[in-house]
């Protein structure tokens, strides 16, 4: 699965570990989502979609 | 660089890893204090029925220390506790393999099982430990 989750962190000139924070989670799990190699959970998904004010799918790209 | 940030250990880290290196290094060091006491304990004096109680009494900081680590996983944010448990599964299946193939060779006149099953389970737990985490970086 793809994201924008790199491109909505750096357009509020975030950290990874700000980002981590903000989610309640590790540098390495921000590190894992934006680099595609890990999938959040649906809680986790859902609160990075309320942090950024967004559908989850805004952020989430499911690719075939 | 710091240790931390080798380990990508950030302040959501920090509060699990500080806590699991309390509990887990008071159980070591508990267990390094017993260990040897029940040791002497058993070779000098005659224990009478407490003999079996006080040979089994090092197995009791060592529990302390696996319930340090599960508390520690309970505590961990949802993909560290992904690598962990990754890291189990693949430690448990090589102590299994390797279990089972040490017994064959036993009739061969090997050492018994019991002196391969600890280093090749935290062995190999700890190289999948440390290849999930770099791997992630």
């Amino acid at each position: 699965m793809e994201n924008r989750l790199r491109e909505l962190r750096t357009e509020r000139n975030w950290s990874q570990e700000d980002l981590g924070k903000r989610l309640g989670v590790s540098r390495q799990t921000i590190i894992a989502i934006e680099k595609g190699k890990y999938d959040p959970s649906l809680p986790l998904a859902f609160a990075i979609g309320q942090l950024f004010d967004c559908k989850i799918e805004d952020v989430f790209i499911p690719t075939p | 660089m710091s240790i931390a940030r080798l380990f990508c250990w950030d302040d959501v880290s920090k509060v699990w890893v500080k806590r699991y290196l309390i509990e887990f290094g008071a159980a070591m060091l508990g267990y390094t204090i017993v260990l040897p006491l029940s040791i002497i304990a058993i070779q000098r004096y005659d224990l009478g029925i407490w003999r079996a109680p006080i040979g089994l009494s090092p197995a009791v900081p060592l529990a302390f220390a696996v319930w340090a680590y599960a508390r520690s996983v309970s505590l961990m944010d949802e993909f560290t506790k992904h690598i962990h448990t990754r890291s189990i599964v693949f430690a448990a299946a090589v102590t299994l393999i390797a279990s089972v193939t040490i017994s064959f060779f036993g009739n061969a006149g090997l050492p018994p099982l019991h002196f391969y099953v600890w280093p090749i389970m935290v062995g190999s737990w700890g190289v999948a430990l440390g290849y999930n985490t770099f791997k992630y970086r």
